[in-house]
């Protein structure tokens, strides 16, 4: 089995532990990720984001 | 399936249906899990984050991006500002930033090599290879004796008998595929024929429809209509004035099928309209070949009627038994 050598010069890239792995779940469904779909999940990333601002400064 | 694509992408010999039962009875639904599951595949793999996700195109492809919640795609090419990836079979491409605005930024790294491939690779394959042969020889068989009936009964010399054969080929093909939704197997063709007319709206209607008699789909119902029909109408082309008066009896559902998606849905179901389609051009065909004009009261339509009953109720109860055993999967995985 081949390991994967990480490159050197990519700022910013750690190296993931087995509980963080594990903790990255898979749920199987037919749903395609369309560009679209992954528009509407940065939406709602900076909705949830913005919404958690706006709970602490309340 | 999601397991067969990364392989695929890996270049890792492996059979489909081995590999797929393997990826749905992992331990961990996870990422970790994946990484188990590749080691017994000879895959190397390296879970990483990347804090500034416009730095893609410096990860090795392919690799594994978890966007959404819990969604993964796989990253098969990343560079010129776009970035290609699989999504259930699919290639899409985005460009950079919108995929890093949909991306957690973890990744799988993988590393496959010439040694890598599925554990006794070739005892499975040879396993597909046989069902393979098998299911060419039930299509030949199938084909072999419904072409045998067709000459042997003299329908080869009726134009209508073509059109009429067709017509519920296509029914029960269509029936078929709404069969398999109905339980919640999805194929490429089934999808591919219901986005035609409105993407998804097949699976809502099939969720809303209810039932017919409360247990029965009407999926169901038309997997027995139109296969009663076909064998019917190959075997015994006497009783095909009988088959013409039982079209008519279920012309009223193509009208209530079409207002209950218009008004109560509010989504269009190809396999759906194609079925009702397919009724009303099967009525047709029977009106213009003048197959009713020649009824004579017997036991024919009480033994077909019979037929369509017991076909119907022996395909609720193996749907019944199929949806039991996938609740029983699912409840397993989910316990993991």
């Amino acid at each position: 089995m081949t390991p994967v050598i990480l490159s050197t010069d990519i700022a910013g890239l750690t190296k993931l532990t087995p509980l963080q792995l594990n903790k990255i779940r898979f749920t199987v469904n037919n749903t395609v990720i369309t560009p679209e779909k992954l528009r509407q999940a940065a939406q709602q990333k900076m909705q949830a984001a913005a919404a958690a601002v706006s709970g602490q400064n309340a | 399936m999601f397991f067969c694509d990364l392989l695929t992408a890996l270049k890792v010999p492996h059979t489909d249906a081995y590999s797929a039962k393997r990826f749905m009875s992992m331990p961990f639904m996870s990422m970790f899990g994946l990484t188990s599951l590749l080691r017994e595949y000879g895959v190397g793999s390296q879970g990483v984050a990347l804090s500034d996700k416009t730095q893609v195109a410096k990860l090795p492809t392919p690799f594994v991006a978890p966007v959404k919640a819990r969604e993964w795609v796989i990253v098969t090419r990343a560079a010129d500002g776009r970035v290609d990836y699989l999504t259930q079979g699919q290639l899409e491409h985005a460009d950079t930033q919108t995929f890093a605005d949909g991306w957690t930024g973890e990744a799988l790294l993988l590393k496959a090599d010439s040694k890598s491939s599925e554990p006794e690779y070739c005892r499975h394959r040879l396993a597909e290879i046989m069902r393979e042969v098998r299911d060419i020889g039930i299509w030949v068989c199938v084909v072999a004796l419904g072409l045998y009936l067709f000459v042997a009964n003299g329908l080869w010399q009726n134009g209508w008998a073509y059109v009429a054969v067709a017509l519920n080929i296509i029914g029960l093909t269509v029936s078929y595929m709404l069969c398999q939704k109905t339980v919640g197997i999805h194929t490429r063709a089934a999808d591919k024929v219901c986005s035609a007319i409105q993407a998804g709206g097949c699976d809502t209607v099939i969720n809303t429809g209810g039932t017919f008699l409360g247990i029965f789909h009407w999926a169901e119902v038309g997997l027995a209509y139109f296969s009663v029909s076909l064998v019917t109408l190959l075997a015994f082309p006497q009783a095909l004035d009988w088959l013409a008066l039982i079209n008519v009896l279920c012309l009223p559902y193509t009208v209530w099928s079409v207002s209950y998606q218009h008004f109560k849905a509010h989504a269009w179901c190809t396999l759906c309209l194609t079925v009702q389609a397919t009724l009303w051009l099967l009525f047709f065909t029977y009106m213009w070949s003048f197959w009713w004009r020649t009824i004579h009261w017997s036991a024919t339509p009480f033994v077909m009627v019979a037929c369509y009953v017991a076909v119907c109720l022996a395909l609720n109860k193996l749907i019944a038994v199929f949806n039991q055993n996938s609740r029983n999967n699912d409840s397993s995985n989910s316990v993991n």
